[in-house]
């Protein structure tokens, strides 16, 4: 029945946005407060993925210790990278600063070879494997778990970010970077949290994917990277619009994919964001740019 | 060097200023005219140094510099950020693959049209330019990246099955071929191969390419590239045409970057479905920010640092003295060599932002205000 | 020592390496007064300020030579966050507010040195109290406001920083005489109710002397003249170039209008 393939395909493309919009999310939080563009930020759920498949999957820690473990360890690689690199980076020009972080996404991903080398490794499988049927549809209760998981994590970033004093120094920095050094705010705190933040974003993306994805492999990278057009979608500066593009990016591409083939995943996820842009140019919650001569 | 008044056009237009200017380009012409000889001589280096090794390195950075420079010429002077590049990459395989190696068509004839195609394909890639700015056009490209690479495998499994498209080895055009300098084989022809010749093809075409480049930046055209890159609505109030010059960048960089493809194939002579991951630009990117961003020699230094860098690092890594004897580089070479420039890149531009080209100015402005320099 | 306030000696800055902008400036902030800084645009008063606040680095400036101090404590190597924590805040040129975020976040940016706690919450009503329209408009993004209110804004987020001295950089422009009569009415009684020091910097001389104790005036990175305010508003030269004054040269420029008109008629 089409139907059901349609709901099928539906049904497990929101748990795939799920993951993209906690992806896009911290790419974007990156982005709004350090203004770096973080090419990085798909190998860091790659790394994230292989640290899954060897704590959860072969050693065989529960769900919810090894999801704190790699989360925490992500966070504080973020912190790491910008006391060490990225901090030398601020005020340098844009592009300089881009490629620093393709110069960590390379880093990143030798790394990844020596300790695991090239081989794929197979799907986690730590969570209840079962399925159960709604409408013809056959969901694994992993999917919900997925859901579960991302939801709480989005809403508890809202809330951080929109009602901490951390979050509000966030968005002071992100709005007006001098007037809010001159309040006093040490942009370095703020960097450094905004880049932890973000790699645990990342980093949850990364174990939640590994459960979802038929195996852990190096082109994972290439679904971090779809934070560009769920963010780009959103609207680059925008929280609420990277929630929202990953979702659509995700059921758009899940469907499109379901029907004309796996092989065109990227041209798709791409392809709906382009459709977006050319109708809005700035995103769909993106700050309008203001042209003036 | 000192500075130096300008007291007509004549002056002001010309590409060589200062005495120090030439001598500096006849040095590099010189060295670039003895290169092949030198690096194709049997002599071995102590400690097993690369030799030959360099030959090749130049090759491929002769081929990527015209890509760089390319990219350099829309990201560094228009500021259009677009990631299509190896796109184009692969539009020039396309073109050699199916003129080339299935309707046979001379390479030499494959160069120009391989410029057109790119030209118009680049022009028809420029559209979206025309409506999203900065990172979101940055974005957009990526999408012309995956939708080429789609297209690329549909290619190439249709007229090439799962075999890597091959490509034979061009001949020297006739009227060359008949001066008796060269030798030719068992069949009466005379084949561009090996590192010699093929440096001696692409160092003219790679010096045509960025010569012709530079001066499309140096006059009218890249002024009207550098109002864009500063601020498009006011440039379109000096009179400049911003629809058409931006098409025209898109056009000029692709053109180029789609013959430096085809360049790329003949000389690898082989080109796979996954000759073209998403790296590729993002190499291309690091060639012309270390280099030096919006400055074509800065590309061209880019891309000999991309493909000499390696070639020493693998060196220092398997046969340097103490550090040959560290086992855990060795069983991991490839991963090392990877890790090494990936960090190589952090550090250039942790240390210097400007690129190499920076470090080259700093010490010119160094030099010449000595001895009151700082 | 401990209560002399800031000192700034001998002082000067550069940017981008060569760029002077100021020469050799000496000021001295008393606990408890207003100070006033006068000049025109370009004279390196903002210079001034970003120097003392720690924002140099923003704009690749760097402090050639001399010293600031603050109460006896060496504050010019101290970076942005030590020097709001020294009890030196200031309301910055062009009021520099965070547009996006609401009236009260704003607010709170402001006292992001200090220690939480319901202090804050308290002297976030006295703000309120002090300027009863942004109470009403708390939740607005400061964007939206009008120019008199962001102004207010900016004072009310630096004071919530609970400074001991308080800076502030061009308060007047672009605003309604009468708003900034009542700008400068506030800042006295600040000064008079809790001894805050404060030091003015200002291109409209005629407000700022008449709100002040003691004035500089600051012309191409140097000082050029100080004084008690009473005094420089006599001064012939600062009436001339800061006050639109009337001696002698006025008259002779105005003759020199009317030669000119009969002139082109």
């Amino acid at each position: 029945m089409p139907l059901d393939k349609f709901l099928q395909l539906l049904l497990s493309g929101i748990s795939l946005g799920a993951i993209y919009a906690l992806v896009a999310l911290g790419f974007v939080l990156v982005f709004k407060a350090t203004s770096v563009l973080n090419f990085a930020h798909g190998s860091f759920l790659m790394l994230a993925a292989y640290l899954t498949s060897t704590l959860l999957g072969s050693l065989g820690l529960p769900f919810a210790v090894g999801l704190l473990v790699v989360a925490l360890s992500l966070a504080v690689l973020g912190v790491v990278l910008h006391y060490t690199v990225m901090q030398w980076m601020v005020g340098k020009a844009f592009f300089s600063v881009v490629l620093v972080t393709v110069g960590m996404e390379i880093v990143i991903r030798a790394v990844i070879l020596v300790f695991w080398g090239p081989l794929e490794r197979g799907r986690v499988q730590g969570l209840p494997q079962g399925t159960f049927s709604v409408g013809g549809a056959v969901i694994p209760y992993v999917n919900l778990i997925i859901l579960a998981a991302a939801g709480i994590l989005v809403l508890a970033f809202l809330v951080f970010f929109n009602r901490s004093r951390m979050g509000l120094h966030m968005r002071a920095v992100a709005d007006n970077l001098e007037a809010a050094t001159a309040m006093g705010i040490d942009r370095n705190v703020v960097y450094a949290g905004a880049w932890a933040i973000g790699l645990l974003l990342a980093g949850v993306g990364g174990v939640l994917y590994a459960h979802f994805s038929p195996s852990v492999n190096l082109g994972l990278g290439v679904i971090g990277l779809r934070a560009f057009p769920a963010a780009i979608l959103g609207g680059i500066d925008s929280v609420p619009g990277a929630i929202v593009g990953g979702m659509i990016v995700a059921l758009v591409e899940n469907i499109g994919a379901g029907y004309l083939g796996a092989q065109w995943r990227d041209v798709i996820a791409f392809g709906i964001m382009f459709l977006v842009l050319l109708w809005r140019p700035s995103g769909l919650f993106g700050t309008k740019e203001l042209i003036r001569v | 060097m000192r500075s130096r008044l300008v007291t007509d056009y004549r002056q002001d237009l010309a590409i060589f200023k200062t005495r120090p200017q030439k001598v500096i380009v006849a040095v590099v012409a010189g060295l670039a005219v003895a290169f092949p000889f030198v690096f194709s001589s049997d002599f071995t280096p102590p400690l097993g140094f690369p030799w030959r090794a360099w030959l090749t390195a130049a090759n491929l950075a002769l081929i990527a510099s015209i890509g760089a420079a390319a990219f350099n010429l829309l990201l560094g002077y228009t500021h259009q950020v677009s990631v299509a590049h190896a796109a184009f990459l692969m539009l020039g395989t396309m073109t050699a693959g199916y003129l080339g190696s299935i309707h046979h068509v001379s390479f030499w004839v494959i160069l120009p049209i391989s410029l057109l195609v790119g030209a118009v394909v680049g022009a028809l890639v420029g559209l979206p330019a025309l409506r999203f700015r900065g990172l979101y056009l940055l974005v957009a490209t990526f999408g012309v990246h995956f939708f080429f690479l789609q297209v690329y495998k549909t290619f190439q499994t249709s007229f090439f099955g799962f075999n890597a498209i091959r490509f034979p080895a061009p001949e020297v055009p006739v009227w060359l071929a008949q001066l008796g300098v060269f030798t030719p084989d068992a069949e009466g022809r005379v084949l561009i191969q090996g590192d010699f010749r093929w440096y001696w093809v692409l160092l003219p075409i790679a010096v045509l390419s960025i010569a012709y480049m530079s001066n499309v930046i140096r006059l009218r055209e890249g002024r009207a590239f550098r109002a864009i890159a500063q601020h498009d609505v006011s440039a379109s109030l000096t009179g400049i045409d911003v629809t058409a010059t931006k098409l025209r960048a898109f056009a000029i960089s692709s053109a180029f970057v789609t013959m430096s493809g085809v360049l790329g194939s003949y000389y690898l002579r082989a080109r796979g479905e996954d000759s073209f991951p998403f790296e590729v630009v993002l190499f291309y990117a690091i060639m012309v920010i270390v280099g030096g961003f919006s400055s074509t020699q800065g590309a061209v230094l880019g891309a000999l640092f991309f493909y000499f860098f390696p070639t020493f690092f693998d060196w220092f890594r398997s046969r340097a003295p103490v550090v040959r004897d560290i086992k855990f580089l060795q069983a991991y070479a490839n991963e090392i060599n990877l890790a090494g420039f990936g960090i190589l890149i952090i550090i250039v531009l942790v240390f210097r932002p400007g690129g190499l080209v920076g470090v080259w100015r700093s010490l010119k402005g160094y030099w010449g205000r000595w001895p009151f320099s700082t | 020592m401990t209560d002399s306030g800031l000192l700034v000696a001998n002082l000067s800055v550069a940017y981008a390496g060569s760029v002077t902008a100021l020469r050799g400036v000496s000021l001295r902030v008393p606990r408890g007064s207003i100070v006033t800084v006068l000049g025109a645009n370009g004279a390196g008063k903002t210079t001034l300020v970003r120097a003392v606040t720690g924002l140099l680095f923003v704009h690749d400036g760097k402090i050639r030579e001399g010293t600031i101090t603050f109460n006896g404590k060496p504050i010019h190597t101290a970076s942005a966050t030590a020097v709001v924590k020294h009890g030196i805040c200031q309301v910055p040129e062009g009021r520099m507010l965070f547009p996006r975020l609401t009236a009260e976040e704003n607010l709170l940016c402001g006292a992001a040195t200090r220690r939480r706690s319901p202090e804050i919450d308290l002297d976030l009503e006295r703000v309120y109290q002090l300027f009863p329209v942004l109470g009403e408009r708390r939740r607005q993004p400061a964007g939206l406001l009008s120019g008199g209110e962001q102004q207010m804004l900016a004072v009310g987020r630096a004071l919530m920083a609970r400074p001991r001295l308080l800076i502030c950089d061009e308060l007047s422009l672009g605003l309604a005489p009468m708003v900034v009569a009542e700008l400068f009415r506030l800042l006295r009684q600040l000064n008079e109710t809790e001894e805050m020091s404060i030091l003015v910097i200002e291109q409209n001389a005629r407000v700022a002397l008449e709100n002040s104790h003691y004035g500089y005036v600051l012309e191409t990175g140097q000082m050029v003249v100080e004084g008690d305010s009473g005094t420089l508003r006599a001064d012939p030269h600062v009436q001339e170039l800061y006050l639109g004054g009337a001696g002698e040269a006025k008259a002779a420029y105005q003759a020199l209008v009317r030669q000119y008109r009969n002139a082109i008629a």
